[in-house]
Formats: C-alpha cells, structure tokens, sequence
C-alpha cells in the first residue's frame, strides 16, 4: 500500500476503534494503525508467509479463507472493517459486501481500476495489461472478479451501499486533477469509505 | 468407553482391585490401546503400518497378522504394566468435564476477558481430538473479549500429538510469536 493510500486510510479510522482487515497481508497496515491510531485490530489472511509476517509484527490474525468466513465475524463490535485489493480476489465479491457492512459499521475499501487507460491500452494491443497496481501475470494472477470504478459505483448504487468519503489516485498513487475528473479512465486505484 | 472397558475387566473389583492384591490389566491394556488411536491420524498410521504383516517372531500374540495390532498390543501392555487403572479413570475423566467457561456462567467471552497475555491458537489439521473448529471458537470468544490472539492451523502428520513434532512453520510461527512479545 503506498504512502498517500496508508495516509488517506489512517486519516477515515477513528482513535481507539476496533478494526478488522479482511485480506491484511503481512499485517504492515494495522501495525501502523495500532501505533497511531490505538486501534484494537484483527487480520485475516489465508497466506501461510504472511500470517508468518503478521505474528512477527506483533498482529493479531486470523488463518482464514475471507470468502467463507466474513460472516463469523457479525455481532462482535467492529467499528471499521478494511479490504485493501482484496475484493477482486474473492469468488462471491458482492456477497462479501453485503456480509462486510454487517460485520462493521464502516468499510474501507480499496481497489485496483480496471477501466484505467494504461490497462485498456494494453489489452488494446491484444494482451492482458499489467500495471503496478495489477503486476501478476494473467496465469499467475490471484485476481477473479476485475472490475471498472464505474462497475464498482453501479453495484454500490444498486445494493443502496452508501458511499460516505471516496479518493481516487492516479498510477503513481497521487490524487491529481484528471484523475478526480475523470476516474474511470485515468484512476489507478480508489479507495471508499462505505457505510 | 476407555472407562467402560476397565471397569468391564473381572479384576477391577469396584475400584479396590489394590486391596485384593490384583490389577485391571486387561481392561486397562485394551482402553489404553483405543486412546492410542484417537491421538494418531489417520495418514500416519497408514503411512507407518499400512497393511503390513507382522515379522512372525516378534508376535505379541499367535492371532496376530498386521504389524499395527501388534504395535497397538505391546503399547497396551507396558501401559497397562505400569499405569495405575484408577488414576487413568480420574485423568479421562478430568480432561472430559474441563471446561474453563464453568465458573464463568458458561460464558467463554466473559471467561477470556480475565487473560493478559496475548494468545496464539494453534491447530493442527489431522487433529480429530480436537478438532480445528475448536481453535477457531476460541479464537472467535476471543475477539469478543478484546484479547490480542492469532489463530493459524498448521499441517501435521501426528493427529492431536502433531503438537510434539517439529516443522518449519511450527517453529517459525513460535519464534516469532514470542519475540514480538518481548
């Protein structure tokens, strides 16, 4: 996660919340919540090095498959859950969703644009793209669900998932005049706070 | 049933089998022989014994054809040698009725809030003991209480005594767990 996305989420999370990060990593994004924000937090990661990582961070994580498992985590007072370029990972994304804001009160949410021009300028060309927000190759991808902003807002909009706060950042994962004018084509990344 | 079994045993005498010089031996060798079993996983038994065939001159017993009831025989037996039968009916019996939720109205979350430690729950998945789902719902009553607790499940060959066996990321897992507490 780059500097200006870790800024823009550590800026929406309130001191003292309790957090959950569906998808954590190696548990970098919540070490630094913890130490800023005093955030009581929770990760889950399915990725054996990575909840390595997390232990060795000082995290707490769970070893779970986020697809069967967000709905566990209903009643047990969660203020903020995150999914950092986690969604388009998932086998049932809108379902995740729907399961994701009853788990908290808030979600953040980021993801990778696939509408961005470099990525249509590739497939353009006739290959799969790649970008540095999407640098796996297409057989080794983790990623099943790809979407545009403009998917991602319309289904948003159809399940009436508020969209509270949203930025986009362009591919060197700044916010830029093109990029907020026009996201769909020149956002590499957004990021949402939805309620 | 490892208590059944004992108890089913004629030198048994209703626990006082001391008292008349004598020890349930048999009933005692066969639950011992049963809680082997539930310890080991299936895949290390079949990767162990398989259907081997016992060498016949080490034979615990003339009926014996397959290696694994012959382990399971002579591990009954120094069991049985050396463990007392009343004891191992009190030991079954205290891991059965533990239940750290007791004296907290049955209530696991309210049970936890009591830990200061941070926790790391560990399962291994050939466990049938004690299963991983068991791991899992402590480690769930755990983010209720607020603990700082990570829960990961680990392969291991041994069932529910995969816990005394070495691997790479049972050991990483530990070390890093530790260090990050210091």
């Amino acid at each position: 996660m780059n500097n200006q996305l870790q800024s823009i989420v550590l800026d929406w999370i309130p001191n003292h919340s309790k957090v959950i990060d569906f998808g954590c990593g190696d548990g970098t994004l919540l070490k630094i919540l913890a130490e800023k924000k005093s955030v009581t937090s929770y990760g889950v990661e399915i990725d054996k090095e990575k909840i390595n990582a997390c232990i060795a961070n000082g995290v707490s994580v769970i070893q779970q498959d986020i697809d069967a498992g967000i709905q566990n985590y209903k009643g047990m007072g969660f203020d903020v859950a995150i999914m950092a370029s986690s969604i388009q990972c998932l086998r049932r994304p809108r379902n995740a969703m729907q399961n994701i804001l009853q788990v908290a009160n808030e979600c953040v949410i980021t993801l990778p644009n696939f509408g961005n021009w470099e990525l249509r300028l590739g497939l353009l060309k006739g290959k799969m793209p790649s970008s540095a927000q999407l640098p796996a190759k297409w057989y080794e991808t983790k990623n099943l669900h790809l979407c545009t902003i403009a998917d991602f807002e319309e289904l948003c909009a159809e399940e009436l998932f508020e969209i509270k706060k949203k930025v986009y950042l362009n591919s060197r994962g700044s916010s830029s005049w093109l990029a907020n004018t026009f996201p769909n084509l020149f956002a590499a990344e957004a990021v949402y706070l939805i309620g | 049933m490892a208590r059944e079994i004992i108890k089913k045993d004629e030198n048994f005498h209703n626990g006082d089998y001391l008292a008349k010089g004598e020890s349930p031996k048999k009933g005692l060798k066969a639950a011992r022989m049963l809680g082997h079993i539930t310890y080991l996983s299936e895949s290390n038994m079949s990767k162990r014994f398989g259907r081997k065939l016992q060498n016949p001159e080490n034979k615990m017993d003339a009926d014996i054809n397959y290696e694994v009831e012959n382990y399971l025989q002579y591990k009954g037996e120094q069991f049985a040698k050396t463990f007392d039968a009343n004891s191992y009916i009190l030991m079954t019996k205290a891991m059965d009725s533990f239940d750290p939720a007791k004296d907290f109205d049955d209530d696991l979350v309210t049970c936890l809030q009591n830990v200061q430690a941070k926790l790391l729950i560990a399962s291994f998945d050939s466990d049938w003991l004690f299963p991983k789902e068991y791991g899992l719902e402590i480690q769930m009553s755990a983010i209720k209480a607020g603990i700082n607790s990570s829960y990961i499940e680990l392969e291991g060959d041994y069932g529910h005594d995969s816990f005394l066996f070495y691997s790479d990321r049972y050991s990483a897992a530990l070390k890093h767990f530790l260090n990050s507490n210091e």
